[in-house]
C-alpha cells in the first residue's frame, strides 16, 4: 500500500505528515528538484530510483489558489489505482481547514484515514464484478450471454447490438465484440478491462478450437497466396536489375574503374589533383588573434517597445470568450480561476510557441504545465486571464532556460588543470549542424583567455574533414592530432588524450563525425568512444533551424549514450548545448527551448556567424521575449 | 524698510554668504544620505539548497521549526518582529520583513526584485556538505556581491554557517570562508565581464574586491565598502540563532 503522504506549502514547509513505511532515499525533494521544478507538472507520476535498489512512484496533487502541493509515495511495483483520486479528495478536504500561520494540523489524521478507507473500498469494489465474470458457464450460447451481460453491466448499448447481430456469425465476431466490451470498460478500471479479456479468452478456448480457428485458416491460406505473387515479383524484380547491370558494361567499354586506395598509386595522383600552381603556394594566414570573441564582449541589449503591442494582443484574446464573463472577472476580486478560463489563453500561446518553431510537442507540455500549476489560483483584482496565463508562462520560460549547472567552462578549464589533465571537450551532432566550424571558434575563444588548446580530429569518415581542422590549425596555430582517415575515432581520441598530457595540453578539443540519431552502428560507435574516453564536457550540437526532430535527435542521442554504456555509474550523457546558425533565424528562437527543455543541459554556446568570433552565450529574457512577442 | 532689505540683500557680500550656507546645507544632508547606508526593512535569506534556509527563516519568524521542511519552490515571507523578541515580550521593536529565496538555480533569480529594500542579506551554508557543493556556492556567493543594486546601495552581507550543531563533522568558520575566498577569487579572473545568463543584472555587474589583489571579504569591504561578517548558525536549535539575529539587528535598527 501507501509509504509515505504529506502535504507542504510551495515555500517548503511541511504542513501534515503520514509516514507508514520510513522512506528510504530522498525521493519528495528529487520529484520537487527534477519534476515540479522543471516545468513537467503536467505529468502523471515520477518515478525515484532508490539508491540501494527499488523504485518508488510519486503521484501529487497541486492547490494553487492555496499554494499547496500534496504528495503520495509508494512502491512502483503495487500499481495502487485510486492513488489520484485519494489526492484529489484530500485536496479537497484540506482546503477548508488551511490556515495560512499554522503548521499544525492533528485532527487531519482522522480524516485522512476515513478517505484512505473509502478509496480502497471502491477499488476493492470496481475489481469485485469482474470475478463474477470468470466463474460460470462455458459451453457456447451460455457464454455468450454471460458476455452480453456483463457487455450491459460495463455499459454501452452498441455492443449489445454486437453480440446480438452476431450470435450466429461464430465465435469471431464475438471475440470482436468482446474486446469491444474490455475497451469500453475502461471508466470500470484497468482491472475490468482485463478480466473481461481472460473471460473472452476463457470462452473461447472453452468453446471449441475448432470452431474459432476455421477463420484463421482461410486467411493463413489467403497470405500464403499472397506470398506467391509476391514472390514472383521479387524474382521478377531480380531479373529487372540483372538487366542493366549487363547493359552497362555492354555499351562503356571505355571506362576504366578507378582504384581508391592509400597505396601509393603513383598514376592516380596525377589525373585527380587539378590544383593550380605548386601545392606549397597556398597562403596560410594566421588567424588575428587581438579581435575578441563576442563571448567577452558585453552586449547592449535593447528590448523593443512591446507594451502597445502586448495590450493589443490582449484585447483580442477576451472578446473571444465572451466579453461579459471577461469583464466579470476582471473586476472580481478573489475568484480562482478554472480550466476553461485559461483554455483560450493557453491555446493562442501554444499556436505562437509553435510559429516560433518550438518542437510542437514540447509546446504542448510547457503549456499543460503551466496550467496545472495556474489552476485555482487566485487573481488579483482588475487582471486580464490573459496578462496571468502570460506572465505564468514567461516564468515557465524563463525558469526552463536557466541554467541549472554552471556553464563556466574556463572555471572548470582551470580546476582540471590543477590535477594536470587535459580537460576534454567532444563535440558530437547530426551531419551538417557545424561542429567544426564551432569547434575552432571555441579554440579561438580558448586562446584568448591564455588556454593551450589542441585539437583531435577524430573525424575520420568524411573527405576533407581533417584538412579542414589542419586549415583552422595552421591559422589558429594551434597543434592538431590526425591520423588520417579509415581509423577508429575512439582510439584516435586516446591517444590524442595521451598526446595532450605528455605536452602540458590544457584542452583537448574532439571532432567527430555527423551521425543520424538512428543509425545503430555509428551511435554505437559514438558511445564507445565516449566511454572509453570519459570526456569532462559533452557538447552536442544543433543548429538553431531544426523543428521539431530537435526533440527526436536529443532524445536519440541520450538514449543511445545511456544504454551502451557497459557500466551505468558511469554513464556519460549530454552535457551541454551548442546552438549553431542563430543569425539566420530572426525571432524564431523556438528550437533553443525545444532542446533544453528534452535534454535538461543548458546551452552553453551560441554560434552566431561563420567568422571566428561570432561566439556568443545565450541570453534568456531576449530568447524569452523573442518567443512570447 | 523695503529698500533698506533689497539693499542688504543686493549687497554682493550677504548674496555670496547665502549661498555658501546653502551649498554648506545641501553638502551636509547629501552626507547624511551617503553615509546613513541603506534604508528599508528586508532581511534576505540566499544560499544553496539543501543549505537550512526555510529551517532558518520559520526559527526567526515563528520561533519553531515545525514538522519539517521540503525543497522550496516559492520564496517565503513574513514580516513582524523576530519570534525571540517576541517572546522575550518586546514587541514594540521595528518589525523586520524576512523573504526566503529558494536555492534551486532555476528559481535562485530573484534576488534583484527584494534588491531595492533589502537592509541585510544571510548568505546560508552548509558547513557538513560544503566539500562537495563549495563552488555550487561560491558561484552564488559571487552573484549576490556582484549584484548591482545590492552593491551600489553596500548591503552588509553576513556568510553564516549552518549544521554547527553536528560538531566535528562540520567544517570551521575560518576554513569555509578562506575557501570562498579562493574560489571567488578564480571566478573573478574567468567570468571577466560577462552578464548573468540567468537574465538578471546584464549589464553593470559589480566589481569584487581589488584588482591585483587576491580576493578577500576584508580587501572588498574596505575597497567597495560591503562588509562581510562570518557567524556560526544552528537553524534547528532556538538558541543556536542568536548571531544571525544580532546581525538583523543591526541592519534593521529597532
Amino acid at each position: 500500500m501507501l509509504d509515505h503522504v504529506c502535504i507542504f506549502t510551495k515555500g517548503g514547509s511541511l504542513l501534515w505528515v503520514l509516514s507508514f513505511v520510513g522512506l528510504k532515499g530522498d525521493p519528495i525533494n528529487t520529484l520537487i528538484r527534477a519534476c515540479l521544478l522543471e516545468e513537467r507538472a503536467g505529468q502523471s507520476s515520477f518515478e525515484y530510483i532508490i539508491p540501494s535498489g527499488g523504485t518508488y512512484a510519486l503521484k501529487w496533487s497541486l492547490n494553487n489558489g492555496l499554494g499547496l502541493v500534496f504528495v503520495a509515495v509508494y512502491q512502483k511495483a503495487l500499481k495502487l489505482l485510486y492513488v489520484d483520486e485519494l489526492l484529489e479528495r484530500m485536496n479537497r478536504a484540506f482546503a477548508p481547514r488551511y490556515k495560512p500561520g499554522c503548521f499544525e494540523y492533528p485532527d487531519f489524521d482522522a480524516t485522512f484515514q476515513r478517505l484512505l478507507k473509502d478509496c480502497e473500498e471502491k477499488a476493492e469494489a470496481a475489481r469485485r464484478p469482474s470475478t463474477q465474470q470468470l466463474a460460470p458457464a462455458q459451453v457456447g450460447a451460455a457464454a455468450g450471454q454471460q458476455r452480453r451481460a456483463s457487455g450491459a453491466k460495463t455499459g454501452g448499448s452498441s455492443q449489445e447490438g454486437d453480440s446480438d447481430g452476431t450470435a450466429d456469425g461464430g465465435e469471431a465476431a464475438a471475440a470482436a465484440a468482446a474486446p469491444a466490451s474490455g475497451s469500453d470498460a475502461g471508466p470500470a478500471g484497468d482491472s475490468a478491462g482485463q478480466s473481461s479479456d481472460d473471460a473472452e479468452g476463457e470462452d473461447g478456448a472453452a468453446n471449441g478450437a475448432a470452431s474459432e480457428f476455421v477463420p484463421n485458416l482461410d486467411k493463413l491460406k489467403k497470405l500464403g497466396k499472397r506470398a506467391g505473387p509476391g514472390g514472383k515479383v521479387t524474382r521478377h524484380h531480380a531479373d529487372r536489375v540483372e538487366e542493366p547491370k549487363k547493359k552497362a558494361p555492354a555499351g562503356k567499354k571505355g571506362k576504366q574503374a578507378r582504384v581508391w586506395g592509400d597505396a601509393a598509386n603513383g598514376k592516380e595522383e596525377g589525373p585527380l589533383d587539378f590544383t593550380e600552381g605548386e601545392p606549397g603556394e597556398a597562403q596560410e594566414v594566421a588567424a588575428d588573434l587581438n579581435q575578441r570573441s563576442l563571448i567577452d564582449v558585453e552586449e547592449e541589449v535593447t528590448y523593443d517597445e512591446l507594451e502597445e503591442e502586448e495590450e493589443a494582443a490582449a484585447a483580442g484574446a477576451p472578446k473571444k470568450g465572451g466579453l461579459l464573463s471577461s469583464f466579470v472577472r476582471t473586476i472580481g476580486v478573489n475568484v480562482a480561476l478554472t480550466r476553461t478560463d485559461i483554455e483560450p489563453a493557453l491555446a493562442t500561446l501554444k499556436k505562437k510557441l509553435m510559429e516560433r518553431n518550438v518542437a510542437e510537442e514540447i509546446a504542448d507540455k510547457v503549456t499543460e504545465s503551466v496550467a496545472t500549476s495556474l489552476e485555482g489560483r487566485k487573481l488579483a483584482s482588475f487582471t486580464r486571464v490573459s496578462t496571468a496565463v502570460q506572465q505564468a508562462v514567461e516564468e515557465a520560460l524563463t525558469r526552463i532556460l536557466t541554467p541549472k549547472r554552471s556553464i563556466d567552462v574556463l572555471r572548470e578549464v582551470k580546476a582540471v588543470q590543477a590535477k594536470g589533465q587535459p580537460y576534454t571537450i567532444v563535440f558530437v551532432g547530426v551531419n551538417g549542424v557545424g561542429k567544426s566550424t564551432n569547434l575552432a571558434k571555441v579554440a579561438y575563444w580558448l586562446l584568448q583567455n591564455g588556454v593551450k588548446v589542441m585539437i583531435a580530429a577524430c573525424d575520420t569518415f568524411r573527405s576533407g574533414a581533417v584538412e579542414q581542422l589542419k586549415t583552422h590549425c595552421a591559422r589558429l596555430q594551434v597543434p592538431l592530432y590526425e591520423r588520417g582517415y579509415e581509423k577508429d575515432p575512439a582510439k584516435v581520441a586516446f591517444e590524442a588524450a595521451k598526446a595532450a598530457q605528455r605536452s602540458g595540453i590544457d584542452v583537448l578539443l574532439v571532432d567527430t563525425a555527423g551521425r543520424m540519431q538512428d543509425n545503430e552502428p555509428l551511435m554505437r560507435a559514438l558511445s564507445n568512444l565516449i566511454n572509453l574516453n570519459q570526456p569532462d564536457l559533452v557538447l552536442f550540437v544543433g543548429e538553431a533551424l531544426v523543428g521539431n526532430d530537435a526533440v527526436d535527435q536529443l532524445t536519440k542521442f541520450n538514449q543511445r549514450l545511456a544504454d551502451l554504456c557497459p557500466d551505468p555509474t558511469q554513464r556519460h550523457l549530454i552535457d551541454g548545448i551548442v546552438l549553431t546558425k542563430f543569425d539566420t533565424i530572426d525571432d524564431k528562437v523556438g528550437a533553443a527551448l525545444s532542446m533544453v527543455y528534452t535534454s535538461g543541459a543548458p546551452i552553453m554556446f551560441v554560434g552566431c556567424g561563420q567568422t571566428y568570433v561570432d561566439l556568443k552565450k545565450l541570453h534568456v529574457k531576449s530568447v524569452v521575449k523573442s518567443l512570447l512577442k | 524698510m523695503a529698500e533698506e532689505v533689497a539693499q542688504v540683500l543686493g549687497s554682493s557680500g550677504t548674496l555670496t554668504l547665502l549661498v555658501v550656507l546653502a551649498a554648506g546645507l545641501l553638502v551636509l544632508a547629501l552626507l547624511k544620505l551617503w553615509l546613513a547606508g541603506p534604508k528599508g526593512n528586508v532581511v534576505l535569506l540566499v544560499g544553496p539548497c539543501n543549505a537550512g534556509k526555510t529551517t532558518l527563516f520559520h526559527q526567526l519568524a515563528e520561533g519553531s521549526t515545525h514538522l519539517g521542511t521540503v525543497a522550496s519552490m516559492q520564496a517565503n515571507e513574513a514580516e513582524g518582529p523576530l519570534a525571540s523578541e517576541k517572546a522575550a515580550g518586546a514587541p514594540a521593536a521595528r518589525p523586520v520583513r524576512l523573504v526566503d529565496i529558494p536555492g534551486h538555480p532555476r528559481v535562485r533569480g530573484q534576488v534583484e526584485r527584494y534588491a531595492g529594500g533589502a537592509a541585510g542579506v544571510v548568505f546560508v551554508v552548509d558547513s557538513v556538505d560544503f566539500m562537495p557543493r563549495k563552488t555550487e556556492a561560491a558561484e552564488q556567493l559571487y552573484e549576490v556581491l556582484s549584484q548591482a543594486g545590492l552593491a551600489r546601495r553596500r548591503v552588509p552581507l553576513l556568510l553564516a554557517c549552518n549544521k554547527q550543531d553536528q560538531g566535528s563533522k562540520a567544517h570551521t568558520l575560518d576554513f569555509i570562508r578562506k575557501r570562498l575566498e579562493r574560489e571567488i577569487d578564480q571566478m573573478r579572473g574567468t567570468r571577466g565581464s560577462l552578464g548573468d545568463v540567468g537574465g538578471g543584472g546584464g549589464g553593470g555587474a559589480a566589481q569584487l574586491g581589488v584588482r591585483g589583489e587576491p580576493f578577500t571579504f576584508e580587501s572588498h569591504a574596505r575597497a567597495r565598502g560591503v562588509r562581510v561578517t562570518t557567524a556560526t548558525l544552528s537553524a534547528v536549535d532556538k538558541g543556536g540563532v542568536a548571531e544571525v539575529e544580532a546581525f538583523i539587528r543591526r541592519c534593521v535598527p529597532a
